[in-house]
């Protein structure tokens, strides 16, 4: 900072944004919690006479090949989808975080080792692994979960690396270092604390990006599988029903949208507000 | 009215903010202004304004003109044709001030290319031509070279080149030595001064540091909270400060801490260094043939008794701070011992390492890097109690730390807030409190007072030699400024290129050098005395 | 100089070759499944019957569109009084389209072929009885017998059976040599298969030139596809709840005809509680086959009430037998033990009819407390598991062989019915080839099976033709799994032309490497011999852990390739030939070790199901991937650098927040969704596209990038938007640097400032991202590739997967990394010319230290 210190930008008020996106993000979860207890209608009923039916009062978003409730049926895949890939992050961040700081702190061969398995999975395409562990073990959510969550833990390994090195170098780690911490400790103190921002951010991309990954997965099939509901495979199942009911096309698409776009600008609006060089300006 | 650049009545408000009230000035043809002040003064948002760069959401009133055209709030195509031409800048990171992905040449070629209807090659001719005259020699540093195989001072006379490259008439050069070590420092001053007076532009040179200009500026301007106290011509100024603001700098650039002499200890060293060698491997410059080692630190021996402040002093890149992390046992080495006590630090482990380290604490430079953010003042003065076999908890480790808060001159109530909630002074207060409440027996001190404004500087060092004299403290004092090493150390020792070529005590070595490098740190140190008694007649070569 | 040969070379590969066009009109029929191989003596897979039978091969006799039996290369046949002993006359003058004569040594040939102890013929078993084929003279064979068989001119019709000869036998797996109308021309793997006329045929020639059969697995797919007239014709069409639009229609006709298919929900009766009858009887009443109909099959199919086809003239209406009757159903599971029911699995193939009758069925179970878990498998582990190990509680599945209730007197079949006196009656029937007495065994085999609800019978699979109302000849039903287009007809004029061609070769990944050596050259003086060393180094490393890590991930995958291959009928002796054929009885490190030897080679291996080469294979689709991902990757850079920039310099104004607005967005589409969009809008709504389908390059650039432009858009939106931001928060990094202040000290307007300082320094981050992007492009074309029915890699694996051919997944998987990581190291060396901080030294961030 070579000017003379600027007087930081008046604090904006809540950015359409991160209104936006908690807004979203919200009303996916709360509808992932209430899909579990409540629809609108039930969802695992199939009524075969009222197939096909467009958007109504009845049924806002219509009905299925099979004649159940889009909207319950979208309301009960959200928890598919909030499942799914909340346990992936979760993979990611407990399997990933670790290794991300053990290599920043050891440095050297443990770093190198990292960064070489980082890139081997990194250069599998994620489809791909699913598609093997799919073709292994079955489809299933439990596996779309394995496949999404071992993605997750370069990312989060990286993430964690990466904002951790800088501060290894940063004199209050040094002074911890002289005040005897190991390195374990200081990795637990002083470097998982400050880089826990980076997580959060880190963690909403890759919530949204799970939701987006389930999604392509179920939708080929290899995802959740019925009775439990999906929006991936809504979409699948509505593939040759566009030009009768394009409702079943457009609702769960639209539904996957809005959950993606309310978590991402959930993830960008924490950056600004947790990033410290944005902070700093 | 005259010619050169003239700021009259200068205000600059950003979102709100008032950061300069009615600055005036004016940079005389060939003449040296320096505009001091400490950071946050208001100096560069004196020269970006005069640029017509203010920051976005800056509204300006007053008056800025260069040899009478009105610059300020004039549309930007007309600034952009007289920015780099009848205007240059130099800024303060020469790090960073250049474009890592374009040539040196390209990019001082480029002023020119901007501003003279000249060809691609003849524009690199005048590049080559500017460059050699900063001091950078085509055959040693041809123009091809990029910004990151340049050391510091070599980029900013890069920088310098391309502010100088089209003649300006006005040099504006914001803090241009504050990175660069001491003894390019007074390089740098003495090429911007000299381009200055070749060409016959004014130089607006901005500083915090007064002795760094006294020796060159014609006219001195001293800044406070965006305002101008007091100018006048340097000498006048120097010799009789009117402003009570710049008395006190003037003061505490001269001040000097008070210590009691001590007898040193004869019982044998405390802190004993001997022979240490630490190496790091370079980049293989071809597949077959590995590199030999870089020597950061070549045989160094180095010894401190009870009660005794060492100095250790050198350009930047000598290896001091590697010599300093490698006794704090932060960094292995590959040869010789540390012997802290008569005890081995080099092969100490556990209980015995904690025993050793607590003896030995470190207060380092950056004072906003120095605490994590996160941590309250208690939490953080308390971390090294860690060291001890039985650290206190609870209430006897708060009021160990309120104890320590109190003997830095900090308020026991500050052990709950935050570090950011400091200001750069009270948090190296509380980098020296954490560093002594394991009563250590040596306190290495990393450039400690070397971010600090003069008059912050002033006060650390009076509490410095205060509780050496209290505690029977040794220090372990490494700076590349020497003025601060002169005053609080006994005896000093020069390292170069890892090793050490001179040692002895302090004032011995500074009235007497005898290597080389010693004698070029003597001379480029800034010294207000130096100066003043340098500067029998005015140095300003223009009639008044 | 070295660039411009470099150049060249990659133009030579990326030229298309041409390819000869047969004359008349052509017809592109769509096909749910592809042949594993063209050869149908070496398999029991439907799909290849379906593409050569009576087309390409024929046999002695053949299956006609209503069932019967007619003469085909034999004209006549009789059969001795003890009906031990069969003479066939030939048909003179038949030659292969080889120009092999075809003869009784032909005949005794392939049948001895089919006989032989190592035979992979599924039909091995119904002729077993053949004791001796003998040639009495060149036109006249005799086949003697081990015991009667009254249907052995209705074998003999079967595709198994069919005549091959002896010099082309054992290549017809990829290019099949008959005596049919049509000539084999080419396959394209994973696309289609191309017949042409053959002008030397015996009998009347065929009255189309050309005959396309393309793949088009997707419903979704087919039926884009119909409604763009990129196929004509689909004998079986996927997507039956399309068809009340497609009928009203006028350009198409509806033509819903039988099958030999009983589609039932089959029961393990082994296993309890279905080994008491009453639970089972339970489960009939249990099920409305209307309402399963309606949901799974949109209305089409009929009714059954045991197994055999309502079209037999033997057929009995058993469908009153068990009428949905929930509470009846109750009141059994009571009697039984049951009175809250039970919990169950009910395992579901990959088909249609399968997936969404499942969903109806559990549904109906759950309302009488039965709480059936779905397990939805593929083709292979439902072979696997229900069909060899018998693992299993419910499926679903349509048994398609003609007259196949002798599988209820199987001992150990899968339905695990063990009923001496339903085998007795199958024995009966055998003594009785006709009658009287013959139709009233075949009701009592209807009545036994029903009364004790071996299964429940759901419904008579349809057959569902859709086609354009320009052609004609096609058999509305099928009493044999087979497509016989001898007598199709098109008065279309001009149809969709369909070329082919194949750019085999072994250059599987030339074009980057091709790059990788552009960029090498490209900055040779840039980058020290040390740098490239580590960095090839570092490759080499990663490629042969990802080796490793693919060979173990695919070896554990379950399921028998050779069985996936011979289909539900094969022998177990071919299975063992089979997997003998393809080493997959060694230990693993050795075929780890010949996989990598091959690798090294650039040998993939043989594909299990296609028997070619691997790495033609992937050559093939690689012309599909690659472009798609650089198209994709192109149209990504050009939408991302003006809306980066744009966002960046405008960021704190409105265009600003609505660009990033719209980048928000755009991450957050699915791109298969937005490729489902695009087609709804662009081919199915305007018509400006085709929806789907890749016409190849020889047609020329244009249409092929017509083709792939809606892709390569679906999968670049999002990833442009992704880049944008990159780009926007890197440039703004940038903007703030101290030598952007430099350079508008030096007089640089904010436009050159942008230009010469920001841009160059903020496309160092955006390289990484874009390194990152094509590897993300070349894979994430597999489930776009889907959408569109384009053949390329994705679709390959996604086969591959399926059928569990494991030498191509690993081909491709390790082909697929090999060119992430490739791709990886061109972005790296790309970096030294964007950041000259990194060269000559060994990695990042030594720079400034």
């Amino acid at each position: 900072m070579s000017v003379d210190a600027l007087p930081p930008r008046p604090a904006r008020a809540a950015s359409p944004g991160l209104v936006l996106g908690a807004a979203l993000s919200a009303v996916f979860v709360v509808m992932a919690l209430v899909g579990l207890v409540w629809t609108p209608h039930d969802a695992a009923v199939l009524d075969v006479s009222q197939r096909l039916q467009g958007p109504s009062g009845a049924h806002p978003f219509g009905t299925d090949h099979l004649g159940r409730d889009v909207l319950s049926l979208i309301v009960a895949g959200a928890w598919n989808s909030l499942a799914v890939s909340l346990v992936a992050v979760g993979i990611g961040i407990a399997a990933g975080v670790p290794l991300g700081l053990w290599a920043a702190a050891q440095g050297g061969w443990a770093d190198e080792v990292l960064g070489r398995v980082n890139d081997i999975v990194f250069a599998f395409p994620a489809i791909l692994l699913a598609v093997m562990i799919t073709a292994a073990a079955g489809p299933g959510a439990l596996n779309a979960i394995v496949a999404i969550g071992i993605f997750n833990i370069p990312v989060f390994a990286r993430v964690a690396r990466g904002s951790a090195l800088p501060l290894w170098r940063r004199e209050f780690v040094l002074a911890a270092r002289v005040a005897g911490k190991g390195r374990l400790r200081i990795s637990a103190e002083h470097i998982l604390p400050n880089i826990s921002s980076q997580l959060i951010v880190q963690g909403t991309i890759q919530f949204a990006l799970g939701i987006l990954a389930e999604a392509g997965l179920s939708y080929v099939g290899l995802g959740a599988q019925p009775p439990a509901a999906s929006w991936g495979r809504m979409l699948n199942e509505a593939q040759t029903f566009y030009a009768a009911a394009p409702w079943l096309v457009i609702a769960p698409g639209l539904a996957i949208v809005l959950a993606v776009l309310g978590l991402s600008l959930l993830g960008d609006a924490a950056r600004d507000l947790l990033d410290p060089r944005l902070r700093r300006r | 009215m005259t010619g050169g650049l003239s700021i009259r009545d200068l205000s600059v408000a950003i979102h709100g903010r008032t950061v300069l009230r009615g600055v005036s000035l004016e940079v005389e043809p060939g003449g040296v202004l320096a505009l001091v002040g400490e950071s946050g003064s208001g100096k560069s948002m004196t020269a970006l304004a005069a640029m017509g760069l203010l920051p976005p959401g800056a509204v300006a009133t007053g008056a800025v003109a260069l040899d009478g055209t009105p610059l300020l709030n004039r549309p930007e195509a007309e600034l952009v044709r007289v920015r780099g031409r009848d205007i240059g800048m130099v800024f303060q990171e020469p790090m960073t001030a250049l474009n890592p992905v374009r040539t040196i040449g390209d990019q001082v070629a480029e002023t020119v290319r901007q501003h003279q209807a000249v060809g691609r090659a003849d524009a690199l001719l005048l590049a080559h031509d500017t460059l050699a005259r900063v001091g950078l020699d085509p055959a040693a540093i041809p123009p091809d070279r990029y910004p990151h195989e340049l050391s510091g001072g070599q980029r900013q006379r890069v920088a310098i080149a391309i502010a100088v490259a089209c003649r300006p008439r006005i040099i504006l050069a914001d803090e241009p030595t504050t990175a660069l070590d001491v003894t390019t420092q007074a390089q740098v001053l003495d090429l911007l001064t000299r381009l200055a007076r070749e060409d016959g532009a004014g130089l607006l040179l901005i500083t915090h540091d007064l002795a760094l200009v006294a020796g060159m500026a014609d006219r001195i301007a001293v800044m406070k909270d965006g305002a101008v106290v007091e100018q006048g011509e340097a000498l006048d100024l120097l010799r009789a400060p009117q402003h009570p603001y710049t008395q006190g700098l003037l003061r505490d650039a001269a001040h000097l801490p008070v210590r009691t002499p001590r007898p040193v200890d004869p019982a044998g060293p405390l802190l004993e260094v001997c022979g240490l060698v630490r190496e790091y491997p370079r980049p293989r410059p071809s597949l077959f043939r590995a590199a030999p080692p870089f020597r950061a630190v070549d045989g160094v021996d180095l010894t401190i008794r009870r009660g005794e402040s060492v100095g250790l002093v050198g350009p930047s890149g000598c290896g001091k701070s590697t010599l300093l992390r490698t006794v704090l046992a932060l960094e292995v080495l590959d040869r010789g011992e540390v012997r802290l006590l008569s005890r081995s630090l080099t092969g100490a482990r556990g209980a015995d390492l904690r025993d050793l380290r607590r003896r030995i604490q470190v207060v380092f430079q950056d004072p906003y890097g120095s605490f994590d953010p996160r941590w309250t003042v208690e939490r953080l003065v308390a971390e090294p109690l860690h060291l001890l076999p039985d650290p206190p908890a609870g209430a006897a480790r708060r009021k160990r730390v309120e104890a320590m808060l109190d003997s830095v001159g900090l308020s026991p109530a500050d052990a709950d807030r935050y570090p950011h909630q400091f200001s750069g002074g009270q948090r190296q207060r509380i980098a020296i409190a954490r560093a002594l409440i394991v009563e250590p027996a040596v306190v290495a001190l990393d450039e400690a007072v070397s971010a600090l404004d003069v008059t912050i500087r002033a006060r650390i060092l009076d509490l410095l030699a205060d509780l050496a004299d209290r505690l029977g403290l040794s220090y372990l004092f490494v700076s590349h400024d020497l003025a601060v090493v002169r005053a609080i150390t006994d005896r000093v020792l020069v390292m170069e290129a890892g090793r050490i070529v001179e040692e002895g005590p302090t004032e011995q070595v500074f009235q007497a050098p005898r290597h080389a490098m010693t004698r070029a740190l003597v001379a480029a140190a800034p010294s207000l005395d130096l100066a003043l008694a340098g500067r029998v007649e005015p140095a300003s070569p223009v009639a008044p | 100089m070295v660039a411009r040969t470099l150049i060249a070379a990659l133009l030579l590969l990326l030229a298309p070759q041409a390819m000869a066009q047969a004359a008349g009109p052509s017809v592109v029929i769509g096909m749910p499944l592809e042949p594993p191989n063209l050869d149908p003596t070496a398999g029991a897979a439907a799909a290849t019957d379906e593409v050569v039978y009576a087309n390409v091969f024929e046999g002695l006799t053949r299956i006609r569109r209503d069932g019967t039996v007619g003469p085909a290369l034999a004209t006549d046949w009789a059969v001795s009084a003890d009906g031990l002993s069969w003479t066939f006359t030939l048909r003179p003058g038949v030659r292969f389209h080889d120009g092999t004569p075809f003869d009784a040594d032909i005949v005794k040939f392939s049948l001895d072929r089919a006989l032989a102890p190592d035979s992979a013929n599924a039909a091995r078993a119904q002729i077993a009885a053949i004791s001796g084929v003998e040639v009495l003279d060149p036109l006249a064979v005799r086949i003697a017998l081990s015991r009667p068989m009254a249907d052995l001119p209705l074998l003999l019709g079967w595709g198994d059976l069919v005549m091959v000869a002896p010099g082309t036998a054992a290549t017809n797996a990829t290019n099949p040599v008959g005596t049919g109308p049509f000539r084999f021309a080419e396959w394209r793997k994973g696309d289609s298969v191309r017949l042409v006329r053959n002008p030397d045929y015996w009998g009347r020639p065929a009255r189309v030139g050309q005959v396309v059969f393309r793949l088009v697995a997707d419903a979704a797919a087919a039926n884009a596809a119909l409604l763009a007239g990129d196929v004509q014709a689909f004998p079986n069409f996927p997507a039956p709840e399309t068809l009340p639009a497609i009928e009203r229609d006028a350009r198409f006709k509806v033509v819903v005809g039988s099958t030999e298919g009983e589609t039932i929900l089959a029961i393990n009766n082994g296993k309890p509680p279905f080994d008491d009858v009453r639970v089972r009887r339970a489960l009939a009443h249990a099920i409305d086959r209307r309402a399963l109909i309606d949901g799974a099959m949109s209305g089409y199919g009929t009714p059954i009430g045991s197994h055999f086809p309502p079209h037999h003239p033997a057929y009995l209406d058993l469908t009153g037998r068990y009428p949905h009757d929930p509470a009846e159903a109750r009141r059994l599971l009571a009697e039984a033990g049951y009175p809250d029911g039970f919990a169950t699995t009910l395992k579901l193939p990959p088909v249609g009819y399968a997936r969404r009758g499942g969903e109806v069925v559990a549904a109906q179970l759950a309302a009488v407390g039965i709480r059936a878990e779905i397990r939805n498998i593929e083709w292979a582990q439902w072979l696997d598991q229900v069909y060899k190990n018998r693992d299993y509680d419910l499926t679903i599945v349509s048994h398609t062989e003609p007259l196949d209730y002798d599988i209820y007197a199987r001992p150990g079949y899968y339905f695990a019915y063990e009923s001496q006196d339903f085998r007795d009656l199958i024995e009966r029937l055998s003594r009785t080839p006709e009658e009287p007495g013959r139709t009233a065994l075949l009701h009592d085999i209807q009545r036994t099976i029903a009364e004790d609800a071996v299964n429940v019978f759901l419904f008579q699979l349809p057959k569902l033709g859709v086609w354009d109302a320009r052609v004609g000849g096609l058999w509305p039903d099928a009493p044999i799994q087979a497509v016989d287009v001898t007598e199709l007809t098109f008065d279309g004029g001009a149809a969709a032309a369909e070329r082919a061609g194949g750019g085999a070769g072994a250059f599987l990944l030339a074009p980057l490497v091709l790059l990788a050596g552009l960029a090498a050259w490209a900055l040779r003086r840039h980058v020290s011999p040390v740098y490239l060393a580590g960095r090839l180094g570092s490759l080499a490393l990663t490629l042969i852990l990802a080796t490793l890590v693919v060979f173990l991930l695919v070896e554990v995958l379950p399921g028998d390739p050779a069985a996936v291959m011979m289909g539900l009928n094969a022998s177990p002796e071919a299975l063992a030939a089979l997997r003998a054929e393809f080493g997959l009885d060694g230990p693993i490190w050795q075929r780890y070790l010949a996989w990598i030897a091959g690798l090294v080679q650039g040998d993939l291996g043989v594909s299990y199901t296609y028997r070619v080469p691997v790495a033609d294979l992937v050559a093939e689709r690689l012309w599909v991937s690659l472009p798609l991902a650089l198209y994709a990757l192109v149209l990504t850079v050009l939408i991302a650098l003006p809306v980066g920039i744009l966002a960046a310099v405008q960021r704190e104004r409105p265009t600003g927040a609505v660009l990033m607005g719209l980048t928000q967005v755009g991450l957050a589409v699915p791109n298969f969704w937005l490729g489902l969009l695009l087609v709804l809008v662009f081919a199915v709504g305007l018509g400006w596209v085709t929806a789907g389908g890749f016409p190849g390059w020889e047609s020329g650039i244009g249409p092929a990038l017509a083709a792939l432009t809606l892709p390569a858009l679906a999968l670049a939106l999002p990833q442009a938007s992704i880049l944008a931001r990159v780009l926007r928060s890197a440039l703004i990094d940038t903007l703030a640097e101290d030598y952007i202040r430099t350079a508008r000290a030096k007089g640089l307007t904010w436009g050159q400032t942008l230009r010469r300082h920001a841009l160059g320094n903020a496309l160092i981050p955006v390289l990484t991202i874009l390194g990152l992007q094509f590897s993300f492009l070349i894979a994430g074309g597999i489930i776009i590739e889907t959408v569109f029915s384009l053949p390329g890699l994705g679709r390959l694996v996604f086969q591959a997967v399926s059928q569990r051919d494991l030498i191509v997944v690993k081909g491709v998987v390790v082909l697929l990394v090999f060119a992430v990581v490739l791709v990886t190291t061109i972005v790296d060396l790309l970096y030294t010319i964007a950041d000259p901080r990194l060269r000559g030294t060994g990695g990042l961030g030594r720079a400034a230290a």
